[in-house]
């Protein structure tokens, strides 16, 4: 398929890969070398700190909240987006891109606006006795906002090509529209929600700016891996860092290597690749 | 099981698409619903699976109203366009679909399902490719599975859109054959949408004609050439030629040297002489002269009368007649249709094939008035 383009001159190759090596692969190599430098057994000690530990309990009860919360809300949102047409619907997927486009500061500060002391709901919640800023309800909160579009933007370009025939096949030979769902929708777009899955949970366990505004670093208690990295670190604790760094920069390497192993298994499975009728 | 709709209107947004559609196919009859694009042919066979909802009139199956009834429960087998194959299932578990969602109560066993699957793909001639997925068939393949797949489910009517419409032209005629066939043995009512005449008329038992959100007219194929109720009706199934004329006391005047005056039945008033190329008469000697003549299956002449071209057929075996020399018309196998009512607007706009023929003419005619 390449071949009807003249072949690339091996300086454009060259050059392009050097960009690659020295904007990306550098500095994650960087992050490894510090752990290896300082040796395994004294980057695995930085684990046994309890501060850290708290840390990474947090980030995974984070991620484990937003992940399925925004897998299934992503599903739902792609499906209205995809197979109906409503007043509003433009607007929608409009907005759903939002928090990809906002800063991230913003995604934290609307929570702070909205639940902080001095915040529109501060009274219901004082009355309630619940804290949600500087506390986990006000991670979860800045995470589900910033993490929603991954599903969806995978889903609605897939689900708008597939078109809505099979599910309608489907009805017509006598499915209920849960069965509709279970037997025919959802098979039909499982690989591009598995990848829109692993980007979520990636950028839920990574996410800094937005969870940064709402967390308040309470040390041990409302600080997230990446925010336990810069505390560390402005602490003096480099090798602990870094330690906690590599943790989190090997989450995303195997994220990225998921996703590239379900691209190419998309491309050569049958039935996941869109054949136009 | 007889199948019956009553007064459907649809309108999507602003646009109407069906006024008040009345039409009804009997138990074991294959209706085909003819018409260009836009027409509503899809739209009223949505109506009747379910899949879309009328604003107003009744769809009724077997004597029963649908209306409330969801698409599942109404036990049609719809064959879609592009044929809708689950593209992750195989074609035996595609076929099987349809009786593995059932209730419990009414579901077959998986013995039971294997044998019913084994035996439609048997009735598709496909036995062997029970295996495959969907893009891994040909085309008429996956228009075969579609079928089975609705059949398994043993609906009460049969509902194919466009069946044939994405296949090259000899598997078209193949299938046309084969689906005629399995309708018949089946007895199933069943009605499919179509924009191709010759199909249409080759495989139905009845025809309706849509145009424009409405029914023109409802017959048999030999009806619908024997007796087309409007000059839209005549175009669509098949060529036509057609010279404008004025009516005046029982006689059509061409006004054009070479075509003759005809007696007419229609009230005064500009009308359309229509007829197919083949109920063309020529003769020597007149004032129409051949421009062009070519032998095929038919002999194929072109005539030109004053600024008209006028294309005919001769039967096979004619011998062509030179060119430039003088000739006349025969005519008198005109049809006649009133102009300018509403039904039956400027001809430009709505010759949908055959364009070499009906086209230059119209173009002409129109210079001409």
């Amino acid at each position: 398929m390449t071949a009807r383009f003249p072949p690339v001159p091996v300086a454009v190759v060259l050059a392009a890969l050097a960009v690659l090596a020295l904007l990306v692969l550098l500095p994650l190599a960087v992050v490894f070398a510090e752990v290896l430098d300082q040796g395994i057994g004294r980057a695995l000690a930085a684990f046994d700190d309890p501060e850290s530990q708290a840390a990474i309990r947090l980030s995974l009860l984070v991620a484990g909240i937003s992940v399925p919360v925004n897998t299934l809300g992503g599903l739902a949102a792609s499906w209205c987006i995809a197979r109906f047409r409503f007043a509003g619907r433009g607007l929608l997927l409009t907005f759903v891109e939002l928090p990809l486009s906002v800063s991230p500061v913003i995604s934290g500060l609307v929570w702070v606006l909205l639940f902080g002391a001095q915040g529109w709901f501060a009274p219901a919640l004082d009355r309630l006795g619940l804290q949600v800023i500087f506390a986990t309800p006000g991670l979860v909160l800045a995470t589900l906002f910033v993490t929603f579009p991954y599903v969806v933007r995978q889903l609605v370009p897939l689900m708008l090509a597939q078109g809505s025939d099979e599910e309608e096949a489907a009805l017509t030979l006598g499915a209920r529209p849960w069965a509709m769902f279970w037997h025919v929708t959802l098979p039909n777009v499982r690989w591009a929600l598995l990848q829109g899955v692993l980007l979520l949970n990636a950028r839920a366990m990574g996410e800094f700016g937005a969870v940064s505004v709402v967390s308040g670093r309470i040390r041990g208690q409302t600080l997230t891996m990446p925010l336990q990295i810069e505390a560390l670190y402005n602490d003096f604790q480099a090798p602990a860092a870094f330690s906690m760094a590599a943790l989190l920069a090997l989450l995303a390497l195997v994220t990225l290597a998921a996703k590239a192993a379900l691209e190419w298994h998309t491309r050569r499975a049958p039935d996941a690749a869109w054949v136009p009728a | 099981m007889s199948l019956a709709l009553q007064g459907i209107t649809k309108r999507f947004g602003a646009t109407p698409a069906l006024h008040g559609i009345d039409l009804a196919a009997a138990e074991g009859e294959f209706l085909a619903l003819l018409g260009p694009s836009g027409s509503g042919k899809t739209t009223l066979l949505r109506m009747i699976a379910g899949l879309e909802a009328a604003d107003s009139g009744r769809v009724q199956i077997g004597g029963a109203d649908m209306a409330g009834v969801p698409a599942r429960a109404r036990g049609v087998g719809f064959v879609f366009q592009h044929y809708a194959l689950f593209r992750h299932m195989t074609v035996a578990d595609n076929i099987a679909f349809g009786l593995r969602v059932r209730p419990r109560a009414r579901r077959p066993g998986p013995a039971a399902i294997r044998a019913r699957v084994a035996e439609l793909l048997a009735l598709v001639q496909m036995p062997e490719l029970a295996g495959r997925y969907p893009d891994q068939l040909s085309g008429g393949q996956r228009q075969r599975v579609a079928l089975a797949r609705a059949l398994a489910i043993e609906p009460r009517v049969l509902l194919l859109d466009e069946p044939f419409g994405a296949l090259d032209a000899e598997v078209r005629r193949d299938l046309r054959r084969w689906l005629r066939e399995l309708h018949d043995r089946t007895g199933l009512t069943t009605v499919m949408v179509t924009h191709d005449q010759a199909e249409a008329l080759e495989v139905a038992d009845r025809v309706a004609i849509m145009r424009g959100g409405r029914v023109e007219q409802v017959d048999t194929p030999a009806g619908l050439w024997a007796a087309p109720a409007s000059a839209f009706v005549y175009r669509f199934i098949g060529d036509a030629v057609e010279l404008p004329c004025a009516v005046r006391g029982g006689i059509a005047r061409f006004g054009v040297p070479g075509l003759p005056d005809l007696p007419c039945q229609l009230p005064d008033g500009d009308a359309l002489a229509m007829l197919r190329p083949h109920e063309i008469g020529l003769a020597e000697g007149g004032e129409a002269r051949v421009r062009a003549a070519a032998a095929g299956p038919s002999v194929r002449v072109e005539v030109q009368a004053g600024g008209l071209v006028i294309e005919l057929l001769l039967p096979p075996g004619a011998v062509p007649p030179a060119i430039g020399s003088a000739c006349r018309l025969d005519l008198r196998a005109a049809r006649f249709f009133g102009r300018g009512a509403a039904q039956n607007p400027a001809p430009v706009a709505m010759c949908p094939r055959r364009a070499p023929c009906a086209g230059r003419i119209q173009g002409s005619a129109l210079a001409l008035s």
